[in-house]
């Protein structure tokens, strides 16, 4: 289904095998109901993918003490409530968010596999801007007690970069296990892996670092 | 029952601009106190019906007016719209403040929303 909505509104077949990937599911994930995906599909699922607070309203749901109120969403992730409900409004439209009582708002992304392979260049460059700034502004008010971060500058056969992706996706895959163990979630967190060269031997010619 | 019109709802990119505007020219009081921060429009008439503003992205779709109107049954009427051509785009979700509401287009692409509910406007 989504092949053809996708070819019917002109999108790439990369774009559409991308759109594919990011939805796809477990076995017992419900399934997206028919006819959200006609409306706005390209737009929505583009911003879903490229904007970070989508996720993070989804897993806020889990955490103790959410309010179903924009106000407090707002606040709790430190934006503005008319981008909590512009997301809202998406996430409702994908079929992703349901909201089914007064208190009761139920992430239906189920065991989605939402990874950066299934982003769109676009999209991706999009997100990793928006991490960097919210790693940045992390760093700046967030007590180091409650962060990690990591550093290490190594040389490297960029040959081997298919392989260093894999490993991110294994080690990913293994903090979202780990993560899950846990029952009594009290925060919502971003992890983010970048590995990048920070030399200017893969640009091209005259352009600078930095 | 009857499903009159309840409630209006301007889809708009730019919200603020817009109360401002619309209090500047009509004297029209807008409060965004209640859970979504919804913003309400209270024209302080008996007659006509109110409305409000609520956001769009500004990298997407168009500023529009959306009409609410007023069911008894959410999910029967979303099904029926379905069956007379149209489609639903948000399922019937139940707001913060327990009423009941679904948007739909119709055949024509012409968005709307039904709503259940004790008040004027979905809460």
């Amino acid at each position: 289904m989504l092949e053809a909505i996708g070819k019917r509104m002109g999108l790439s077949e990369e774009t559409i095998r991308a759109y594919e990937q990011t939805f796809r599911r477990k076995p017992n994930s419900k399934s997206l109901p028919e006819g959200i995906h006609s409306f706005d599909f390209d737009l929505d699922t583009f911003q879903l993918l490229s904007v970070w607070y989508h996720f993070a309203i989804l897993e806020l749901i889990r955490v103790q003490g959410f309010k179903t109120d924009s106000r407090w969403i707002a606040k709790t992730l430190g934006i503005g409530v008319e981008e909590v409900n512009v997301a809202l409004q998406r996430l409702l439209r994908l079929g992703i968010l349901e909201m089914s009582g007064r208190h009761r708002w139920i992430d239906q992304s189920g065991d989605a596999e939402f990874t950066s392979a299934a982003l769109t260049e676009a999209a991706r460059n999009q997100i990793n801007q928006e991490l960097y700034e919210l790693a940045s502004a992390a760093t700046k008010h967030i007590p180091s007690q409650h962060r990690v971060h990591r550093q290490m500058t190594v040389a490297v056969d960029s040959r081997r970069l298919s392989r260093f992706s894999k490993l991110a996706d294994e080690f990913m895959n293994e903090l979202r296990s780990v993560v899950s163990e846990g029952d009594s979630e009290d925060d919502v967190y971003q992890a983010e892996i970048s590995f990048f060269p920070v030399t200017t031997l893969k640009r091209k010619r005259g352009e600078k670092n930095g | 029952m009857a499903n009159p019109v309840m409630h209006w709802q301007i889809l708009t990119k730019q919200p603020k601009k817009l109360e401002e505007f619309y209090s500047a020219l009509f004297g029209w009081k807008v409060s965004g106190d209640n859970p979504l921060g919804y913003r309400k429009v209270e024209t302080a008439s008996k007659e006509g019906i109110s409305g409000a503003f609520w956001p769009i992205s500004e990298k997407e779709g168009h500023s529009m007016v959306q009409l609410f109107v007023r069911v008894d049954d959410v999910k029967a009427y979303a099904v029926k719209s379905e069956k007379l051509g149209a489609h639903i785009v948000i399922r019937p979700q139940t707001l913060p403040e327990g009423d009941e509401m679904a948007v739909i287009v119709d055949p024509d692409g012409i968005p709307f929303a039904i709503f259940r509910g004790s008040g004027n406007s979905p809460r």
